[in-house]
């Protein structure tokens, strides 16, 4: 019984797979060459269940050119991923809300409403990239004081403060997960 | 019954994670790439060169509009004369040498189907915020860093032994715009973070081992001779206390003749 499980899981995984590697099932969405940021986000929302709104004052950077040399085709299943990477690549954050994320300038962004995330769940790269965390980690153990890492941790737009012997990162979290790993290598 | 759904959930997971592809690992084209020669009307602007490395790689490029305003109006400043063929495997190199040595920074976005990368001019307002475009770099793939001119990498380097604080501050000169490369001492640690184009980080790093390697030997030396200073002062003291106790023993026989 338990092998007949098996084999037809196995079986069905192999169809996925192969199905995959020949590109069907796989919705995919046109960017046009002359799009904007804001055009990518409203094909993202047109995709997905949550919705990206802009923040007030942070519209201007919905008008920003990507300046694509041609059309864009990009399969649903990645357009979350491509999205973010696109609005941090703008300068922009992702602030997580209850089924509608605000996008706002990763300058304006309060650390208070950073999402508080384990850092091993930013380590495994599990969340989208722009999206605004908080976490924290342990202060590598010969640094005296956290303003030593602070300047490195700003190269990335990460807001670091320390409390005792632990330290808070605040920021996108692909960039977090930048300072975190150089921290590591500290 | 759990249990294989548990270890079919982790295989899932594992086999997704396998297929995540390296940030470095850029597509080759399938044949060259040729960059028409300049002539008196003009010739390739970077802005041509990006579109050509695009489409032999499958590629595409995002651009803000002050970068696309130099990349149309900057010329291809390495081929007078005739056009450049650039073979497969050297079209990633030469496209990232001709990039930075007219002032653009490439910064790959994605490293999963459709590839992403953006292009910056350092002649814009970006250029304060540019190191934030780094990538990490553990300190053993350094090496990979310097097949990569165009890009910005960051990396933390070990140096046990070594005042890296001394040494930060006296080779500072090297790093004249730090918003493109930097070394930094990590507070009291053994440990310095830098930041630079790769080849520049492979550079320093290389240098850094250097100093590191002297430092090592020089030590090496200062504790052998010291072994041996100890082991002559030993050597000394031991035959002055036996030279006491024979001196002693005699006087012994003396007094008792």
């Amino acid at each position: 019984m338990r092998l007949s499980i098996a084999s037809s899981t196995l079986a069905a995984l192999l169809l996925l797979s192969g199905c995959q590697s020949l590109g069907l099932g796989r919705a995919a969405v046109s960017v046009p060459a002359e799009a904007t940021l804001g055009d990518v986000v409203a094909l993202a929302n047109s995709s997905r269940a949550s919705t990206l709104v802009w923040e007030r004052d942070s519209e201007q950077y919905a008008l920003q050119s990507l300046g694509l040399g041609g059309p864009l085709r990009v399969p649903v299943s990645r357009l979350d991923d491509v999205t973010h990477a696109l609005l941090l690549w703008g300068g922009l954050v992702v602030i997580p809300g209850d089924g509608q994320d605000r996008i706002v300038a990763a300058d304006d962004a309060s650390p208070a409403e950073a999402r508080q995330v384990d850092r091993a769940l930013l380590l495994a790269e599990a969340l989208p990239p722009a999206t605004f965390v908080m976490t924290t980690c342990p202060q590598p153990g010969e640094v005296e004081k956290p303003t030593h890492l602070r300047r490195l941790a700003e190269q990335w737009g990460v807001h670091l403060s320390g409390v005792d012997d632990n330290l808070v990162l605040t920021g996108a979290a692909d960039r977090v997960t930048r300072v975190l790993r150089t921290f590591s290598a500290i | 019954m759990k249990f294989s759904i548990a270890c079919l959930a982790v295989a899932i997971l594992v086999t997704e994670s396998a297929q995540a592809g390296d940030i470095l690992d850029f597509p080759i084209p399938d044949s060259p790439i040729v960059i028409p020669a300049q002539s008196e009307s003009g010739g390739a602007s970077i802005a041509d060169l990006i579109a050509l490395y695009s489409e032999a790689t499958g590629q595409h490029c995002v651009m803000d509009s002050a970068t696309q305003g130099y990349a149309n109006s900057t010329p291809v400043s390495s081929q007078a004369g005739g056009s450049m063929s650039i073979a497969p495997e050297r079209v990633q190199v030469t496209f990232e040498t001709l990039l930075v040595a007219n002032d653009f920074v490439l910064t790959p976005l994605t490293a999963d189907e459709p590839r992403l990368f953006s292009i910056t001019s350092l002649n814009t307002a970006r250029r304060n915020t540019v190191s934030s475009l780094g990538i990490f770099l553990p300190a053993d793939r350094v090496d990979d860093a310097a097949a990569h001119p165009a890009i910005l990498f960051t990396t933390a380097i070990d140096l046990p032994g070594i005042d890296v604080r001394n040494l930060a501050s006296s080779i500072r000169h090297m790093f004249p715009d730090q918003n493109i490369s930097q070394l930094l001492a990590v507070g009291s640690t053994s440990s310095v973070a830098m930041w630079g184009f790769g080849p520049m980080v492979k550079r320093t790093r290389d240098l850094l081992m250097t100093v590191k390697a002297t430092n090592d030997a020089e030590n090496k030396v200062l504790r052998s001779q010291r072994d041996a200073d100890e082991a002559s002062r030993r050597a000394q003291s031991s035959s002055a206390s036996q030279a006491r106790a024979k001196g002693g023993a005699q006087a012994v026989r003396l007094a008792g003749a």
